[in-house]
Protein backbone atom coordinates (compact mmCIF):
# COMPACT_ATOMS: atom_id res chain seq x y z
CA UNK A 1 0.00 0.00 0.00
CA UNK A 2 1.71 3.11 -1.16
CA UNK A 3 -1.01 5.71 -1.00
CA UNK A 4 -2.72 6.14 2.28
CA UNK A 5 -2.68 9.90 1.89
CA UNK A 6 -4.64 10.21 -1.32
CA UNK A 7 -7.68 12.24 -0.63
CA UNK A 8 -6.98 14.95 -3.15
CA UNK A 9 -8.90 16.04 -6.21
CA UNK A 10 -7.56 13.26 -8.34
CA UNK A 11 -9.25 10.67 -6.16
CA UNK A 12 -12.58 12.47 -6.35
CA UNK A 13 -12.33 12.42 -10.08
CA UNK A 14 -11.37 8.81 -9.94
CA UNK A 15 -14.68 7.80 -8.45
CA UNK A 16 -16.78 9.73 -10.85
CA UNK A 17 -15.11 8.26 -13.85
CA UNK A 18 -16.68 4.85 -14.23
CA UNK A 19 -20.25 6.00 -14.09
CA UNK A 20 -19.71 9.19 -15.78
CA UNK A 21 -16.73 9.36 -18.04
CA UNK A 22 -18.29 11.84 -20.43
CA UNK A 23 -19.18 14.46 -17.86
CA UNK A 24 -17.04 17.49 -17.18
CA UNK A 25 -15.67 17.16 -13.71
CA UNK A 26 -15.85 20.04 -11.25
CA UNK A 27 -12.60 21.93 -10.88
CA UNK A 28 -10.60 21.50 -7.72
CA UNK A 29 -13.37 22.63 -5.40
CA UNK A 30 -13.65 21.86 -1.70
CA UNK A 31 -15.44 18.59 -1.08
CA UNK A 32 -18.83 19.03 0.48
CA UNK A 33 -21.75 16.73 1.17
CA UNK A 34 -24.03 18.45 -1.33
CA UNK A 35 -21.66 17.76 -4.19
CA UNK A 36 -22.85 14.75 -6.20
CA UNK A 37 -19.26 13.75 -6.92
CA UNK A 38 -18.52 13.56 -3.22
CA UNK A 39 -21.61 11.43 -2.71
CA UNK A 40 -20.74 9.37 -5.78
CA UNK A 41 -17.31 8.72 -4.26
CA UNK A 42 -18.76 7.42 -1.01
CA UNK A 43 -21.29 5.39 -2.98
CA UNK A 44 -18.71 3.84 -5.29
CA UNK A 45 -16.39 2.97 -2.44
CA UNK A 46 -19.27 1.23 -0.64
CA UNK A 47 -19.78 -0.74 -3.85
CA UNK A 48 -16.15 -1.87 -3.94
CA UNK A 49 -14.63 0.72 -6.30
CA UNK A 50 -11.34 2.52 -5.72
CA UNK A 51 -10.28 0.61 -2.64
CA UNK A 52 -7.22 2.48 -1.42
CA UNK A 53 -6.30 -0.08 1.20
CA UNK A 54 -6.12 -3.00 -1.19
CA UNK A 55 -5.11 -1.15 -4.38
CA UNK A 56 -8.18 -2.47 -6.18
CA UNK A 57 -9.82 -0.33 -8.86
CA UNK A 58 -12.82 -2.60 -8.32
CA UNK A 59 -12.86 -5.45 -5.84
CA UNK A 60 -11.13 -8.30 -7.67
CA UNK A 61 -9.07 -6.02 -9.92
CA UNK A 62 -5.87 -5.09 -8.10
CA UNK A 63 -3.10 -2.91 -9.52
CA UNK A 64 0.45 -3.96 -8.61
CA UNK A 65 3.46 -1.73 -8.93
CA UNK A 66 4.87 -3.83 -11.77
CA UNK A 67 1.70 -3.90 -13.79
CA UNK A 68 1.59 -2.47 -17.28
CA UNK A 69 -1.84 -0.87 -17.35
CA UNK A 70 -3.67 0.12 -20.51
CA UNK A 71 -6.64 2.46 -20.00
CA UNK A 72 -8.64 2.74 -23.21
CA UNK A 73 -10.77 5.84 -23.63
CA UNK A 74 -9.25 7.27 -20.49
CA UNK A 75 -11.35 10.45 -20.61
CA UNK A 76 -10.71 12.47 -17.49
CA UNK A 77 -8.43 9.76 -16.28
CA UNK A 78 -9.97 8.91 -12.93
CA UNK A 79 -9.18 5.23 -13.13
CA UNK A 80 -5.84 5.93 -14.80
CA UNK A 81 -4.79 8.12 -11.88
CA UNK A 82 -5.73 5.42 -9.42
CA UNK A 83 -3.46 2.97 -11.26
CA UNK A 84 -0.68 5.54 -11.65
CA UNK A 85 -0.80 6.19 -7.93
CA UNK A 86 0.07 2.50 -7.42
CA UNK A 87 3.31 3.13 -9.28
CA UNK A 88 2.34 1.05 -12.30
CA UNK A 89 3.42 1.66 -15.90
CA UNK A 90 0.64 3.49 -17.68
CA UNK A 91 -0.55 3.49 -21.28
CA UNK A 92 -3.56 5.70 -21.77
CA UNK A 93 -5.49 6.12 -24.99
CA UNK A 94 -8.20 8.49 -26.12
CA UNK A 95 -9.34 10.02 -29.39
CA UNK A 96 -8.93 13.46 -27.86
CA UNK A 97 -5.22 14.53 -28.02
CA UNK A 98 -5.69 17.35 -25.51
CA UNK A 99 -7.09 15.01 -22.90
CA UNK A 100 -4.34 12.46 -23.41
CA UNK A 101 -1.56 15.04 -23.17
CA UNK A 102 -2.99 16.65 -20.10
CA UNK A 103 -3.39 13.32 -18.37
CA UNK A 104 0.14 12.22 -19.22
CA UNK A 105 1.52 15.47 -17.80
CA UNK A 106 -0.51 15.04 -14.65
CA UNK A 107 0.62 11.46 -14.16
CA UNK A 108 4.27 12.32 -14.68
CA UNK A 109 4.06 15.30 -12.33
CA UNK A 110 1.85 13.99 -9.53
CA UNK A 111 2.15 10.22 -9.28
CA UNK A 112 4.81 7.59 -8.60
CA UNK A 113 4.03 5.91 -11.93
CA UNK A 114 7.17 4.22 -13.31
CA UNK A 115 6.38 5.24 -16.88
CA UNK A 116 3.56 6.80 -18.78
CA UNK A 117 2.70 7.02 -22.46
CA UNK A 118 -0.30 8.53 -24.17
CA UNK A 119 -1.83 7.02 -27.30
CA UNK A 120 -4.08 9.15 -29.47
CA UNK A 121 -6.17 6.62 -31.35
CA UNK A 122 -9.63 5.10 -31.65
CA UNK A 123 -8.49 1.63 -30.47
CA UNK A 124 -8.99 -0.22 -33.77
CA UNK A 125 -6.14 -0.85 -34.04
CA UNK A 126 -4.12 0.08 -30.97
CA UNK A 127 -0.53 1.06 -31.83
CA UNK A 128 0.84 -1.65 -29.55
CA UNK A 129 2.50 -5.02 -30.14
CA UNK A 130 0.79 -8.30 -29.23
CA UNK A 131 0.79 -9.47 -25.62
CA UNK A 132 2.39 -6.42 -24.01
CA UNK A 133 0.14 -5.35 -21.11
CA UNK A 134 -0.94 -7.03 -17.87
CA UNK A 135 -4.02 -4.96 -17.02
CA UNK A 136 -6.62 -3.50 -19.35
CA UNK A 137 -9.31 -1.02 -18.34
CA UNK A 138 -12.04 0.15 -20.66
CA UNK A 139 -14.71 2.04 -18.77
CA UNK A 140 -17.90 3.34 -20.38
CA UNK A 141 -16.41 3.22 -23.87
CA UNK A 142 -17.91 0.28 -25.75
CA UNK A 143 -21.38 1.87 -25.89
CA UNK A 144 -19.85 4.62 -28.06
CA UNK A 145 -17.95 2.56 -30.64
CA UNK A 146 -19.14 1.28 -34.01
CA UNK A 147 -17.88 -2.25 -33.57
CA UNK A 148 -17.56 -3.25 -29.91
CA UNK A 149 -16.56 -6.83 -30.76
CA UNK A 150 -13.62 -5.58 -32.83
CA UNK A 151 -12.45 -3.41 -29.93
CA UNK A 152 -12.62 -6.28 -27.44
CA UNK A 153 -10.70 -8.52 -29.88
CA UNK A 154 -8.04 -5.81 -30.14
CA UNK A 155 -7.83 -5.61 -26.35
CA UNK A 156 -7.43 -9.36 -26.25
CA UNK A 157 -4.55 -9.15 -28.70
CA UNK A 158 -2.51 -6.69 -26.63
CA UNK A 159 -2.98 -8.52 -23.32
CA UNK A 160 -0.28 -10.87 -22.06
CA UNK A 161 -1.45 -14.39 -21.29
CA UNK A 162 -3.03 -14.12 -17.84
CA UNK A 163 -3.74 -10.37 -18.23
CA UNK A 164 -6.75 -9.10 -16.37
CA UNK A 165 -9.50 -6.91 -17.87
CA UNK A 166 -11.91 -4.48 -16.28
CA UNK A 167 -14.74 -3.58 -18.65
CA UNK A 168 -17.78 -1.45 -17.89
CA UNK A 169 -20.78 -0.27 -19.89
CA UNK A 170 -24.04 1.40 -18.82
CA UNK A 171 -26.69 -0.97 -17.48
CA UNK A 172 -29.67 -1.48 -19.82
CA UNK A 173 -32.38 -0.84 -17.20
CA UNK A 174 -31.09 2.64 -16.53
CA UNK A 175 -30.38 3.33 -20.21
CA UNK A 176 -33.91 2.41 -21.27
CA UNK A 177 -35.29 4.74 -18.63
CA UNK A 178 -32.96 7.61 -19.62
CA UNK A 179 -34.10 7.17 -23.19
CA UNK A 180 -37.54 8.37 -22.15
CA UNK A 181 -36.15 11.65 -20.80
CA UNK A 182 -32.92 12.43 -22.58
CA UNK A 183 -32.63 14.38 -25.82
CA UNK A 184 -32.33 12.04 -28.80
CA UNK A 185 -28.72 13.11 -29.39
CA UNK A 186 -27.65 11.27 -26.22
CA UNK A 187 -28.36 8.02 -28.03
CA UNK A 188 -26.73 8.98 -31.32
CA UNK A 189 -23.12 9.14 -32.38
CA UNK A 190 -20.76 10.16 -30.74
CA UNK A 191 -22.79 9.35 -27.63
CA UNK A 192 -24.36 6.03 -26.68
CA UNK A 193 -25.09 4.00 -29.82
CA UNK A 194 -25.39 0.62 -28.09
CA UNK A 195 -27.42 -0.59 -25.12
CA UNK A 196 -25.98 -3.88 -23.89
CA UNK A 197 -28.30 -6.36 -22.27
CA UNK A 198 -26.49 -8.12 -19.42
CA UNK A 199 -26.12 -11.46 -21.25
CA UNK A 200 -25.09 -9.68 -24.42
CA UNK A 201 -22.33 -7.86 -22.55
CA UNK A 202 -21.04 -11.12 -21.09
CA UNK A 203 -21.13 -12.75 -24.52
CA UNK A 204 -19.13 -9.90 -26.02
CA UNK A 205 -16.38 -10.59 -23.49
CA UNK A 206 -16.35 -14.36 -23.74
CA UNK A 207 -16.61 -14.39 -27.54
CA UNK A 208 -13.28 -12.55 -27.66
CA UNK A 209 -11.72 -15.42 -25.71
CA UNK A 210 -11.68 -13.87 -22.24
CA UNK A 211 -12.79 -15.76 -19.16
CA UNK A 212 -15.16 -13.91 -16.84
CA UNK A 213 -14.10 -13.79 -13.18
CA UNK A 214 -16.62 -11.37 -11.65
CA UNK A 215 -19.74 -9.49 -12.63
CA UNK A 216 -20.74 -6.38 -10.77
CA UNK A 217 -23.34 -3.65 -10.99
CA UNK A 218 -23.87 -0.48 -9.03
CA UNK A 219 -24.92 3.15 -9.23
CA UNK A 220 -28.61 3.63 -8.44
CA UNK A 221 -27.55 6.98 -7.02
CA UNK A 222 -26.27 8.17 -10.41
CA UNK A 223 -29.03 6.48 -12.41
CA UNK A 224 -31.69 8.33 -10.49
CA UNK A 225 -29.59 11.50 -10.39
CA UNK A 226 -29.64 11.42 -14.19
CA UNK A 227 -33.45 11.11 -14.27
CA UNK A 228 -33.66 14.19 -12.07
CA UNK A 229 -31.00 15.93 -14.10
CA UNK A 230 -33.27 15.82 -17.16
CA UNK A 231 -36.04 17.32 -15.07
CA UNK A 232 -33.80 20.12 -13.81
CA UNK A 233 -33.04 21.38 -17.33
CA UNK A 234 -29.70 22.73 -16.17
CA UNK A 235 -26.24 22.47 -17.70
CA UNK A 236 -24.05 19.61 -16.69
CA UNK A 237 -21.99 21.67 -14.26
CA UNK A 238 -22.41 23.16 -10.81
CA UNK A 239 -24.09 25.01 -9.23
CA UNK A 240 -26.57 22.16 -9.08
CA UNK A 241 -30.31 22.63 -9.10
CA UNK A 242 -31.97 22.28 -5.64
CA UNK A 243 -33.58 19.09 -6.93
CA UNK A 244 -30.19 17.47 -7.54
CA UNK A 245 -28.81 18.79 -4.29
CA UNK A 246 -31.77 17.40 -2.38
CA UNK A 247 -31.37 13.95 -3.95
CA UNK A 248 -27.65 13.99 -3.20
CA UNK A 249 -28.44 14.82 0.42
CA UNK A 250 -31.02 12.04 0.58
CA UNK A 251 -28.52 9.49 -0.66
CA UNK A 252 -25.80 10.86 1.58
CA UNK A 253 -28.00 10.36 4.64
CA UNK A 254 -28.85 6.85 3.51
CA UNK A 255 -25.19 5.90 3.03
CA UNK A 256 -24.41 7.11 6.55
CA UNK A 257 -27.10 4.95 8.16
CA UNK A 258 -26.13 1.62 9.75
CA UNK A 259 -28.65 -0.24 7.59
CA UNK A 260 -28.14 1.99 4.56
CA UNK A 261 -25.95 -0.51 2.72
CA UNK A 262 -28.83 -3.02 2.59
CA UNK A 263 -31.04 -0.48 0.88
CA UNK A 264 -28.28 0.55 -1.48
CA UNK A 265 -27.69 -3.08 -2.45
CA UNK A 266 -31.33 -3.67 -3.31
CA UNK A 267 -31.60 -0.48 -5.37
CA UNK A 268 -28.22 -1.02 -7.06
CA UNK A 269 -29.36 -4.44 -8.19
CA UNK A 270 -32.68 -3.10 -9.40
CA UNK A 271 -31.38 -0.15 -11.40
CA UNK A 272 -27.60 0.17 -11.58
CA UNK A 273 -25.98 2.89 -13.63
CA UNK A 274 -23.08 0.67 -14.63
CA UNK A 275 -22.41 -3.00 -15.24
CA UNK A 276 -18.83 -4.20 -14.85
CA UNK A 277 -17.06 -7.41 -15.82
CA UNK A 278 -13.65 -8.50 -14.59
CA UNK A 279 -12.17 -11.06 -16.98
CA UNK A 280 -8.86 -12.75 -17.75
CA UNK A 281 -6.99 -13.78 -20.88
CA UNK A 282 -6.19 -17.48 -20.53
CA UNK A 283 -2.56 -18.56 -20.15
CA UNK B 1 -62.88 -18.36 9.08
CA UNK B 2 -60.83 -16.06 11.25
CA UNK B 3 -59.77 -13.62 8.60
CA UNK B 4 -57.91 -10.74 10.06
CA UNK B 5 -56.87 -9.11 6.87
CA UNK B 6 -58.10 -5.64 7.55
CA UNK B 7 -56.10 -5.38 10.67
CA UNK B 8 -52.85 -4.44 9.05
CA UNK B 9 -49.62 -4.49 10.89
CA UNK B 10 -48.19 -2.19 8.29
CA UNK B 11 -50.02 0.86 7.15
CA UNK B 12 -50.54 0.91 3.43
CA UNK B 13 -49.25 3.93 1.54
CA UNK B 14 -52.80 4.79 0.67
CA UNK B 15 -53.48 5.60 4.26
CA UNK B 16 -50.99 8.39 4.21
CA UNK B 17 -52.72 10.01 1.28
CA UNK B 18 -55.08 11.79 3.60
CA UNK B 19 -57.00 14.69 2.14
CA UNK B 20 -55.26 17.93 2.99
CA UNK B 21 -58.53 19.13 4.43
CA UNK B 22 -58.62 16.12 6.74
CA UNK B 23 -58.67 15.92 10.48
CA UNK B 24 -55.04 16.89 10.96
CA UNK B 25 -53.90 13.49 12.18
CA UNK B 26 -52.17 12.93 8.86
CA UNK B 27 -48.60 12.96 7.73
CA UNK B 28 -48.48 16.67 7.08
CA UNK B 29 -48.76 17.53 10.76
CA UNK B 30 -45.09 17.87 11.68
CA UNK B 31 -43.75 19.21 8.40
CA UNK B 32 -43.18 22.86 8.94
CA UNK B 33 -41.29 23.35 5.68
CA UNK B 34 -44.51 23.09 3.70
CA UNK B 35 -47.31 25.64 3.70
CA UNK B 36 -50.13 24.93 6.08
CA UNK B 37 -52.64 22.46 4.68
CA UNK B 38 -50.21 21.30 1.99
CA UNK B 39 -49.26 17.64 2.07
CA UNK B 40 -46.64 16.61 -0.52
CA UNK B 41 -47.85 13.00 -0.44
CA UNK B 42 -51.35 14.15 -1.22
CA UNK B 43 -50.03 16.27 -4.06
CA UNK B 44 -48.28 13.20 -5.48
CA UNK B 45 -51.54 11.25 -5.26
CA UNK B 46 -53.34 14.10 -6.97
CA UNK B 47 -50.78 14.09 -9.78
CA UNK B 48 -51.39 10.34 -10.12
CA UNK B 49 -55.07 11.05 -10.78
CA UNK B 50 -56.42 10.59 -7.25
CA UNK B 51 -58.72 12.97 -5.37
CA UNK B 52 -59.75 15.09 -8.36
CA UNK B 53 -61.95 17.65 -6.63
CA UNK B 54 -62.84 19.46 -9.83
CA UNK B 55 -64.27 16.41 -11.55
CA UNK B 56 -65.38 14.53 -8.42
CA UNK B 57 -63.27 11.56 -9.44
CA UNK B 58 -61.73 9.53 -6.65
CA UNK B 59 -59.36 8.21 -9.31
CA UNK B 60 -59.52 9.37 -12.93
CA UNK B 61 -62.30 7.28 -14.46
CA UNK B 62 -64.04 6.67 -11.13
CA UNK B 63 -66.43 9.60 -10.49
CA UNK B 64 -68.53 9.86 -7.35
CA UNK B 65 -71.99 11.48 -7.45
CA UNK B 66 -74.45 12.29 -4.62
CA UNK B 67 -76.79 9.55 -5.81
CA UNK B 68 -74.06 6.89 -5.45
CA UNK B 69 -74.01 4.30 -2.71
CA UNK B 70 -70.33 3.65 -2.05
CA UNK B 71 -68.95 0.63 -0.22
CA UNK B 72 -65.32 0.75 0.93
CA UNK B 73 -64.16 -2.69 1.97
CA UNK B 74 -61.15 -2.65 4.27
CA UNK B 75 -61.49 1.08 4.57
CA UNK B 76 -58.47 1.52 6.84
CA UNK B 77 -58.24 5.12 7.92
CA UNK B 78 -60.71 6.06 5.23
CA UNK B 79 -59.28 8.79 3.03
CA UNK B 80 -61.18 7.29 0.10
CA UNK B 81 -64.58 6.98 1.66
CA UNK B 82 -64.04 10.45 3.11
CA UNK B 83 -63.66 11.84 -0.42
CA UNK B 84 -66.94 10.12 -1.38
CA UNK B 85 -68.71 11.44 1.71
CA UNK B 86 -67.70 14.98 0.76
CA UNK B 87 -69.51 14.43 -2.57
CA UNK B 88 -72.73 13.79 -0.67
CA UNK B 89 -72.94 10.10 -1.50
CA UNK B 90 -74.26 7.39 0.78
CA UNK B 91 -71.20 5.74 2.27
CA UNK B 92 -70.70 2.32 3.79
CA UNK B 93 -67.37 1.49 5.38
CA UNK B 94 -66.47 -2.05 6.21
CA UNK B 95 -63.48 -3.14 8.22
CA UNK B 96 -62.70 -5.92 10.63
CA UNK B 97 -61.49 -3.47 13.27
CA UNK B 98 -64.56 -2.40 15.26
CA UNK B 99 -62.82 0.48 16.97
CA UNK B 100 -61.55 1.88 13.71
CA UNK B 101 -64.96 1.61 12.09
CA UNK B 102 -66.60 3.45 14.98
CA UNK B 103 -64.02 6.22 14.79
CA UNK B 104 -64.49 6.62 11.04
CA UNK B 105 -68.25 6.71 11.35
CA UNK B 106 -67.86 9.50 13.87
CA UNK B 107 -65.63 11.60 11.63
CA UNK B 108 -67.84 11.02 8.59
CA UNK B 109 -70.72 12.66 10.46
CA UNK B 110 -69.14 16.04 9.82
CA UNK B 111 -69.44 15.52 6.05
CA UNK B 112 -72.42 16.10 3.73
CA UNK B 113 -72.77 12.34 3.15
CA UNK B 114 -76.40 11.55 2.45
CA UNK B 115 -76.25 8.46 4.66
CA UNK B 116 -73.53 6.74 6.65
CA UNK B 117 -73.28 3.09 7.59
CA UNK B 118 -70.48 1.13 9.05
CA UNK B 119 -70.01 -2.58 9.10
CA UNK B 120 -67.66 -4.66 11.17
CA UNK B 121 -67.04 -7.60 8.90
CA UNK B 122 -64.37 -9.78 7.33
CA UNK B 123 -66.34 -9.56 4.06
CA UNK B 124 -66.97 -13.25 3.96
CA UNK B 125 -69.85 -12.75 3.60
CA UNK B 126 -70.73 -9.06 3.66
CA UNK B 127 -73.90 -8.41 5.66
CA UNK B 128 -75.49 -6.58 2.74
CA UNK B 129 -78.29 -7.60 0.38
CA UNK B 130 -77.45 -8.35 -3.24
CA UNK B 131 -77.31 -5.58 -5.86
CA UNK B 132 -77.49 -2.63 -3.48
CA UNK B 133 -74.36 -0.51 -4.07
CA UNK B 134 -73.22 1.47 -7.12
CA UNK B 135 -69.55 1.99 -6.29
CA UNK B 136 -67.27 -0.57 -4.66
CA UNK B 137 -63.78 0.25 -3.41
CA UNK B 138 -61.24 -2.31 -2.19
CA UNK B 139 -57.82 -0.74 -1.79
CA UNK B 140 -54.80 -2.90 -0.94
CA UNK B 141 -56.99 -5.66 0.43
CA UNK B 142 -56.76 -8.61 -1.96
CA UNK B 143 -53.13 -9.31 -1.12
CA UNK B 144 -54.23 -10.07 2.44
CA UNK B 145 -57.08 -12.47 1.77
CA UNK B 146 -56.97 -16.26 1.71
CA UNK B 147 -59.33 -16.66 -1.20
CA UNK B 148 -59.32 -13.70 -3.60
CA UNK B 149 -61.85 -15.35 -5.95
CA UNK B 150 -64.33 -15.81 -3.16
CA UNK B 151 -63.74 -12.26 -2.00
CA UNK B 152 -64.33 -10.85 -5.49
CA UNK B 153 -67.51 -12.93 -5.94
CA UNK B 154 -68.85 -11.37 -2.77
CA UNK B 155 -68.07 -7.88 -4.07
CA UNK B 156 -69.77 -8.77 -7.35
CA UNK B 157 -72.87 -9.92 -5.51
CA UNK B 158 -73.48 -6.65 -3.66
CA UNK B 159 -73.00 -4.43 -6.75
CA UNK B 160 -75.97 -3.30 -8.79
CA UNK B 161 -75.90 -4.04 -12.51
CA UNK B 162 -73.65 -1.33 -13.98
CA UNK B 163 -71.88 -0.76 -10.62
CA UNK B 164 -68.30 0.42 -10.87
CA UNK B 165 -65.37 -1.16 -9.00
CA UNK B 166 -62.04 0.32 -7.95
CA UNK B 167 -59.63 -2.41 -6.88
CA UNK B 168 -55.94 -1.95 -6.06
CA UNK B 169 -53.14 -4.27 -4.98
CA UNK B 170 -49.38 -3.74 -4.55
CA UNK B 171 -47.40 -3.99 -7.76
CA UNK B 172 -45.11 -6.96 -8.08
CA UNK B 173 -41.96 -4.93 -8.80
CA UNK B 174 -42.22 -2.96 -5.61
CA UNK B 175 -43.02 -6.07 -3.57
CA UNK B 176 -40.00 -7.89 -4.99
CA UNK B 177 -37.77 -4.95 -4.17
CA UNK B 178 -38.85 -5.06 -0.54
CA UNK B 179 -38.59 -8.81 -0.20
CA UNK B 180 -35.03 -8.82 1.11
CA UNK B 181 -35.58 -5.86 3.42
CA UNK B 182 -38.81 -6.47 5.27
CA UNK B 183 -39.23 -8.50 8.45
CA UNK B 184 -40.65 -11.96 7.65
CA UNK B 185 -44.09 -11.05 9.03
CA UNK B 186 -44.59 -8.68 6.11
CA UNK B 187 -45.19 -11.61 3.82
CA UNK B 188 -47.12 -13.69 6.35
CA UNK B 189 -50.70 -13.75 7.47
CA UNK B 190 -52.38 -11.34 8.26
CA UNK B 191 -50.15 -9.24 6.05
CA UNK B 192 -49.33 -9.82 2.41
CA UNK B 193 -50.01 -13.47 1.63
CA UNK B 194 -49.63 -13.10 -2.13
CA UNK B 195 -48.02 -11.01 -4.83
CA UNK B 196 -50.08 -10.37 -7.94
CA UNK B 197 -48.56 -10.37 -11.39
CA UNK B 198 -50.27 -7.76 -13.52
CA UNK B 199 -51.97 -10.30 -15.80
CA UNK B 200 -52.97 -12.42 -12.82
CA UNK B 201 -54.67 -9.42 -11.23
CA UNK B 202 -56.53 -8.68 -14.47
CA UNK B 203 -57.61 -12.29 -14.79
CA UNK B 204 -58.98 -12.27 -11.27
CA UNK B 205 -61.15 -9.28 -12.14
CA UNK B 206 -62.38 -10.60 -15.49
CA UNK B 207 -62.95 -14.13 -14.16
CA UNK B 208 -65.28 -12.60 -11.59
CA UNK B 209 -67.39 -11.32 -14.45
CA UNK B 210 -66.37 -7.66 -14.35
CA UNK B 211 -65.38 -5.67 -17.41
CA UNK B 212 -62.12 -3.76 -17.09
CA UNK B 213 -62.37 -0.09 -18.01
CA UNK B 214 -59.00 1.26 -16.94
CA UNK B 215 -55.67 0.22 -15.44
CA UNK B 216 -53.41 2.57 -13.51
CA UNK B 217 -49.91 2.16 -12.10
CA UNK B 218 -48.65 4.71 -9.62
CA UNK B 219 -46.51 5.33 -6.57
CA UNK B 220 -42.81 5.40 -7.50
CA UNK B 221 -42.44 7.85 -4.64
CA UNK B 222 -43.85 5.28 -2.21
CA UNK B 223 -41.82 2.39 -3.61
CA UNK B 224 -38.63 4.24 -2.76
CA UNK B 225 -40.08 5.60 0.49
CA UNK B 226 -40.80 2.08 1.69
CA UNK B 227 -37.44 0.70 0.63
CA UNK B 228 -35.74 3.45 2.62
CA UNK B 229 -38.15 3.06 5.51
CA UNK B 230 -36.75 -0.40 6.28
CA UNK B 231 -33.37 1.14 7.07
CA UNK B 232 -34.86 3.63 9.52
CA UNK B 233 -35.70 1.31 12.36
CA UNK B 234 -38.54 3.41 13.62
CA UNK B 235 -42.28 3.12 13.94
CA UNK B 236 -44.61 3.80 11.12
CA UNK B 237 -45.53 7.30 12.15
CA UNK B 238 -44.08 10.78 12.28
CA UNK B 239 -41.65 12.27 13.08
CA UNK B 240 -40.01 10.65 10.10
CA UNK B 241 -36.34 9.84 9.83
CA UNK B 242 -34.28 12.58 8.09
CA UNK B 243 -33.72 10.34 5.08
CA UNK B 244 -37.48 10.02 4.54
CA UNK B 245 -37.99 13.74 4.98
CA UNK B 246 -35.25 14.53 2.50
CA UNK B 247 -36.68 12.03 0.01
CA UNK B 248 -40.10 13.61 0.35
CA UNK B 249 -38.57 17.02 -0.23
CA UNK B 250 -36.71 15.81 -3.32
CA UNK B 251 -39.85 14.35 -4.80
CA UNK B 252 -41.85 17.46 -4.05
CA UNK B 253 -39.31 19.67 -5.81
CA UNK B 254 -39.51 17.36 -8.83
CA UNK B 255 -43.29 17.50 -9.03
CA UNK B 256 -43.24 21.28 -9.19
CA UNK B 257 -40.87 21.49 -12.15
CA UNK B 258 -42.24 21.90 -15.68
CA UNK B 259 -40.92 18.48 -16.70
CA UNK B 260 -41.66 16.91 -13.32
CA UNK B 261 -45.06 15.52 -14.17
CA UNK B 262 -43.74 13.77 -17.24
CA UNK B 263 -40.88 12.20 -15.33
CA UNK B 264 -43.18 11.12 -12.51
CA UNK B 265 -45.44 9.39 -15.03
CA UNK B 266 -42.58 7.40 -16.51
CA UNK B 267 -41.20 6.48 -13.08
CA UNK B 268 -44.66 5.50 -11.83
CA UNK B 269 -45.00 3.08 -14.71
CA UNK B 270 -41.46 1.83 -14.21
CA UNK B 271 -41.66 1.08 -10.48
CA UNK B 272 -45.21 1.53 -9.20
CA UNK B 273 -46.12 0.88 -5.60
CA UNK B 274 -49.60 -0.17 -6.63
CA UNK B 275 -51.67 -1.29 -9.55
CA UNK B 276 -55.32 -0.26 -9.85
CA UNK B 277 -58.13 -1.57 -11.99
CA UNK B 278 -61.41 0.21 -12.62
CA UNK B 279 -64.04 -2.28 -13.75
CA UNK B 280 -67.78 -2.51 -14.21
CA UNK B 281 -70.46 -5.09 -13.47
CA UNK B 282 -72.36 -5.75 -16.71
CA UNK B 283 -75.88 -4.37 -16.90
Amino acid sequence: MNNSDHTSTSEVEATSAPQYAELPMPAAAPIEPHDPHWCGLADSVQSGWFLQETDEVLRGFRIERDDIVLDVGCGNGGATMFAANRGAHILCSDVNPGRVNELVQRILADTPSQSCRGLVCDSTPLPLPDACVTKVMILEVLEHVDDPAAVVRELYRVGKPGAQYLITVPDPVSEELQKEFAPASCFEKPNHIHIFQREEFAKLVTDAGLVIEHKHAHGFFWAFWMCLFWASEQDLAPPWHPLLTSWTQTWGILLSMPEGHRIKKVLDEFMPKTQAIIARKPF
Amino acid sequence: MMLNFFHRLFVSPAIMMLPASGSGSGSQAEESEWPEGYDPTHFDAFMSGWFQDETNELLEGFPIAPEDTVLDVGCGEAPFIYFCALRGAEVICADIDAEKVAFIEQSLRKTPARAIRSIVSDANPLPLPSETVTKIIAMEVLEHVDDPQQFMRELLRVGRPGAQYLITVPDRRSEMLQKDLVPPVYFQKPNHVRIFERDEFEKLITDTGLIIERRAYYGFFWSIWWVMFWACKHDINAPWHPVLKQWMKTWDILLHLPKGQNIKKTLDKFLPKSQAIIARKPT
